[in-house]
């Protein structure tokens, strides 16, 4: 705890994470790609896993499926109020991200279901069901 | 015990000691692991002086002076030929005893000291010492940011995973709970020890859903320190040696990307191979098991990925008895993480030294010829293991 959740990004936070919810705040959700053109790769790497070349940002669809879940029944901060569900999304384009699901009162999210990116106001990026 | 490769152990288990196991925050880790070192060191009907090795390992949430190098002052150690932190997160209690064989085998060192100590618990419980991030997307900032906090979330969205690829439900966690719980029973120094009844167990509290107080381990503040010696000066102590015949680690490369399945290939595959391999065994070669189970849904998915049963089939394994006390896998006999203490990788590594010294009690599992004993941390992906023996020649 004790991290910072600024509705703006700030320089204190990583400039990858900062230059994601940026973006994401726009409309335009990212993933890291190799800049030689392998494709997407996951949100931890920091080189291609294929042929060791930077990674950069690209854009994604915004669309892609519950790849798994869970439920916090206690609050960690003041903008997540309980319970909220954090979603593991995979992404059309494979990268899987951790997200909070935009839908809460609605029919409860499974596993497999498909998901879209429905925003980031406030620094949080946010899915609800496609 | 069935093993291809006839071999011989040149390491042994000599010394096993422990602090006192509390709720209370009254100690350090740090002073708990100097009464756990002493107490080894007497264990093994040592003598501190005679002790040229120590390694060190604190919990992975904690700064290195909670259990610094210094300790080696606090002891009363001389001079040392081996002496480090290691740290691996959950795999570290099992790589400290990897490392201190390897060490006597090259003839680096004799008699080496390896202990682990933490101090979870506070005034207001444990829980906020493991309210942190596990970074498990991999951007730093990004997993708290998202409300997706500590061991727990990310092991809950293993649960998660694990449902809907076999069609499990809680029905399973509890399963795996209650089991533990009925070797806790059995142990005298187990914290909880009543009998899990079903409906106590569906009536518990949320941690992560679906996780729930029963399904994760109990901490305590306390440390455990085990004397590594060669095989060879193994028998000239008080109690039995607990020998060391080979070592298997494993990090999964399973990345959050479509195809792979982090959730539930944890790396115990990797170790498994490489510790069986190793041996020329297979996993009916083991008489029982110690695993490292924070979660109810460790120990099925270690089950399933060190290969005592196919991918599915670990919560009808647990189900049908076979890892309770009378049953054919001796499984977390002292009531592992769940139920007897949480002291991260030394919980297993204690009660595997137990059972084979055959010091466990009303809880002694009835055949301990080889016994795997595991360590899991992470992001579910570190893993380390290790089989033991009361026999020197297997």
């Amino acid at each position: 705890m004790g991290s910072r959740l600024d509705d703006e990004p700030t320089k204190d936070v990583n400039p990858v994470v900062s230059e994601i919810l940026r973006r994401a705040k726009t409309g335009e959700l990212c993933c890291l790609s190799c800049a030689a053109g392998c494709g997407a790769t996951d949100y931890a790497a920091r080189i291609c896993p294929l042929c060791g070349k930077p990674v950069e940002l690209r854009p994604v669809s915004g669309r892609g499926r519950i790849h798994s879940y869970s439920v916090f029944h206690a609050p960690f901060n003041s903008k997540l109020p309980a319970p909220y569900t954090v979603l593991l999304v995979e992404l059309e384009e494979g990268p899987r991200l951790a997200v909070v699901f935009d839908g809460e009162g609605g029919p409860p999210q499974k596993v497999g279901d498909a998901v879209v990116f429905s925003g980031a106001d406030d620094g949080i990026v946010r899915f609800s069901m496609a | 015990m069935n093993v291809a490769r006839k071999r011989s152990a040149t390491a042994a288990v000599i010394g096993l000691g422990e602090s006192t196991f509390s709720r209370k925050s009254d100690k350090t880790a740090r002073a708990h692991a100097v009464d756990a070192c002493l107490g080894a060191v007497s264990d093994a009907g040592l003598k501190v002086a005679e002790i040229d090795g120590l390694l060190l390992n604190r919990s992975p949430i904690e700064p290195s002076s909670v259990l610094p190098l210094h300790l080696k002052r606090d002891i009363g150690l001389g001079d040392l030929s081996l002496l480090a932190s290691i740290e691996a997160e959950g795999s570290s209690a099992i790589q400290m005893i990897q490392y201190a064989a390897l060490a006597i085998g090259a003839g680096m060192v004799e008699k080496v000291l390896c202990v682990f100590a933490d101090a979870p618990v506070g005034a207001t419980g444990a829980g906020d010492a493991y309210s942190i991030s596990m970074n498990l997307i991999g951007l730093d900032g990004w997993d708290e940011r998202h409300g997706l906090i500590g061991a727990t979330g990310g092991f809950a969205l293993s649960v998660q995973r694990y449902f809907y690829l076999y069609g499990a439900d809680s029905n399973a966690l509890f399963e795996a709970a209650a089991a533990d719980r009925e070797w806790a029973a059995l142990n005298p120094k187990a914290f909880l020890r009543k009998p899990l009844d079903k409906d106590e167990y569906f009536a518990s509290r949320w941690i992560v859903e679906p996780l729930r107080l029963f399904d994760c381990a109990y901490p305590v503040n306390g440390a455990v320190a085990v004397i590594v010696s060669s095989a060879d000066r193994a028998t000239d102590g008080p109690n039995p040696p607990v020998y060391l015949h080979g070592f298997g680690q494993g990090h999964s490369g399973a990345r959050n990307f479509a195809g792979d399945e982090p959730e539930i290939q944890t790396g115990a595959e990797i170790a498994g191979r490489n510790l069986f391999d190793g041996l020329g065994a297979t996993p009916r070669a083991f008489d029982f098991c110690e695993f490292y189970n924070p979660f109810s849904i460790t120990t099925i998915l270690a089950l399933e990925g060190y290969g005592f049963c196919k991918p599915g089939e670990g919560a009808d394994f647990i189900a049908d008895g076979a890892t309770r006390p009378g049953g054919k896998l001796p499984a977390n006999t002292g009531g592992g993480h769940l139920s007897s203490y949480y002291l991260q990788g030394m919980t297993p590594v204690h009660e595997a030294i137990v059972q084979i010294r055959g010091q466990g009690g009303e809880r002694q599992a009835p055949s301990t010829n080889l016994g795997l004993v595991t360590g899991f941390g992470g992001r579910m992906e570190y893993h380390s293991a290790m089989a033991v023996s009361p026999h020197r020649d297997i």
